[in-house]
This record gives structure tokens, C-alpha cells and sequence, in this order.
């Protein structure tokens, strides 16, 4: 049941992606993309390899959620983010959606752990909330990089 | 958090003389894309890399080890700097030698085939240490994510011809 409901969350968001209507900038979009799953992949090795606060469950149906979790669900959830962000004017609404996004993907890495997909060792939620501003903070510096590349190209 | 080798030997060595050779050639070859396009390309070779690396070399599947150990090290980490211009190179040379047609075929095999015989030669430095996985796997990866990243550059390459236009 549990895989059920992974796997359909994840289809939701990559089918959502193929008939979103408007089409935005593809090449922020690939670029975010990219970069979204190098650094979680990057800091979920970091986690459960290097420092061993994280350890992930044996058994094989929650091993499938998580890495459905970390290649599928984070990455995209923060992709429609940084699009969702694009429709937004007003500066208390900006940081009102950062707020929103951290707390969802605090509260879905929370899930894991409620699920036991993810094992805490060491690990409070405080530093999940710490772990997305920074997630959300690296991908607007190298957003915001990027479109300056592309202002510079005549794009955007 | 990212370790430092222990003992900086013939894979460090190897690893950074290869970074250095690439970077070479990149820098060295005629500019031909625009630089927004130049980092999608460089960057495609990098993600799917660590991908493929935290989906076969870590944890359940422990297929091969990067470097020195299991643990995810600071070297692990420039591994994925080598594959930037590869992944550049790949589709540099398909653009500017206009491969076309059945020649399309030819050319993703000859570059997994290289893409393979490097692996091997990055085995023999020990950058690679395989637990179960062999360089025929690495063939068919590379022949896959080649035509993927064939298709990735024409989506990217369409999009840009279009905001331009615009």
C-alpha cells in the first residue's frame, strides 16, 4: 500500500510536468532539474554512506519508496517550486511559497520517517527545516546565475 | 563530510591528469554553442553519472566502488567533473562532422565503445573497482544514455532556437 501510494505521487508529478500548459522556460527548467538531483542525491549519499545519521530500511517494498523519494519526489517537488515561483509578483508571496515548499519537503522527508523508509540516527527536525532553506537557497543562487546567462543571450 | 584520500596514489593522479587533459581539449576546441547551452550539455553528463552511481554503487545494489572505498569521497566528487566534457565532446563532434541517418548508429557505438575502453582504463588506474559489475554493462550504459543525450540535445537546442526567434 505504501509503495502504491509512492509510486502514484510520483506519476502525479511526472505526469503533471508532461501537460502543464504553460511552457515556461525549458532550459531554466533542465537546468534546475539537473542541478536539483546532483545536490540531493549528493547530500542523501552524504547522510546514509559518509556519516551514517541516515540509514535507510532493509526491507525491499521501502527501499523502492525511498529511492522513488529521492530521484522522483524531491527533485520535482522543488522543480515546481522554482515554476511556481515565476507566476508570482509580489514579494511577501515569494517568501510565503519558499515557506510553503520547505515545509512540504520537510514534511514529506518527515513522512519517510514516520513510514520508517528513513532511520533517523541522529537527527532532529530542525535540521531537516535547515537542509531545505539551503536546498532552496542554492538553487536560487544558481537560478539566478543561470538567467543572467540568458539575459545576456537576449533570452528571457 | 567528503574525506580526503588517505593516500594520494595512482587513481588521485590518474583522475586529475585526465581532468586536466579534458578541460584541455574543451577550452582548446572552437566555441560552437551558446554558453547557456554549453552548461546544459556539461552538466547532462555529470547528473546522469551520479545517478547511475547512487542508484548501482551505493547500498543494496553495491555493484562497484568509486575510488579508494565505499564511503563518498572528495575524489568521488571530481569523477563527475571528468564526465562534463565528455558528454560535451559527444555531441560536439556528432554536431560539427553532420552525422546523419544509419551513420547516427555508427557514431553511438563508436563513442560507448571509447566511452567503455576509458572505463577500462580508469579500472586499471583504480578509479574504478567493480563488485559484480562488468565493462559490457558500461557499454550498454553509455549506448543508452548517448541516445538520450542525442535527444536531450535537440529538446534543448529546439527550445533555444525558439526563444530566440521569439
Amino acid at each position: 500500500m505504501k509503495l502504491s501510494i509512492i509510486v502514484g505521487l510520483a506519476l502525479v508529478l511526472l505526469i503533471s510536468l508532461l501537460i502543464k500548459r504553460e511552457k515556461r522556460n525549458l532550459l531554466e527548467n533542465l537546468f534546475i532539474m539537473m542541478i536539483a538531483e546532483f545536490l540531493v542525491t549528493g547530500y542523501i549519499g552524504v547522510f546514509y554512506i559518509n556519516l551514517e545519521i541516515w540509514s535507510v530500511a532493509d526491507r525491499i517494498d521501502l527501499f523502492i519508496i525511498f529511492r522513488f523519494y529521492e530521484v522522483i519526489i524531491v527533485p520535482f517537488i522543488w522543480f515546481w517550486y522554482v515554476n511556481l515561483l515565476q507566476n508570482v509578483e509580489a514579494l511577501g508571496l515569494k517568501v510565503l511559497l519558499s515557506c510553503v515548499f520547505v515545509a512540504i519537503q520537510s514534511g514529506v522527508e518527515q513522512w519517510m520517517g514516520v513510514w520508517k523508509v528513513i532511520l533517523y540516527q541522529d537527527w532532529q527536525l530542525w535540521q531537516t527545516v535547515l537542509l531545505q532553506i539551503m536546498m532552496l537557497l542554492i538553487l536560487h543562487m544558481g537560478l539566478h546565475w543561470y538567467r543572467s546567462i540568458l539575459r545576456k543571450e537576449g533570452i528571457w | 563530510m567528503l574525506p580526503l584520500p588517505q593516500k594520494f596514489d595512482l587513481n588521485e593522479w590518474c583522475l586529475l591528469i585526465c581532468i586536466i587533459l579534458a578541460f584541455t581539449i574543451f577550452f582548446w576546441l572552437p566555441k560552437r554553442y551558446p554558453f547557456s547551452i554549453t552548461i546544459l550539455l556539461l552538466l547532462f553528463g555529470p547528473t546522469v553519472a551520479r545517478l547511475m552511481d547512487h542508484l548501482l554503487a551505493f547500498a543494496k545494489l553495491d555493484l562497484y566502488n568509486l575510488m579508494d572505498g565505499p564511503k563518498f569521497e572528495l575524489f568521488d566528487l571530481f569523477t563527475y567533473l571528468l564526465y562534463a566534457p565528455f558528454s560535451y565532446f559527444f555531441i560536439y563532434f556528432y554536431d560539427r562532422w553532420n552525422i546523419r541517418g544509419y551513420w547516427i548508429v555508427v557514431y553511438i557505438l563508436l563513442f560507448s565503445s571509447g566511452g567503455a575502453f576509458f572505463e577500462w582504463i580508469l579500472k586499471v588506474c583504480h578509479i574504478f573497482l567493480y563488485k559484480g559489475w562488468i565493462l559490457g554493462y558500461s557499454f550498454n550504459v553509455y549506448f543508452v544514455i548517448q541516445t538520450v543525450e542525442l535527444l536531450f540535445y535537440y529538446t534543448v537546442r529546439r527550445a533555444y532556437m525558439s526563444l530566440t526567434i521569439k
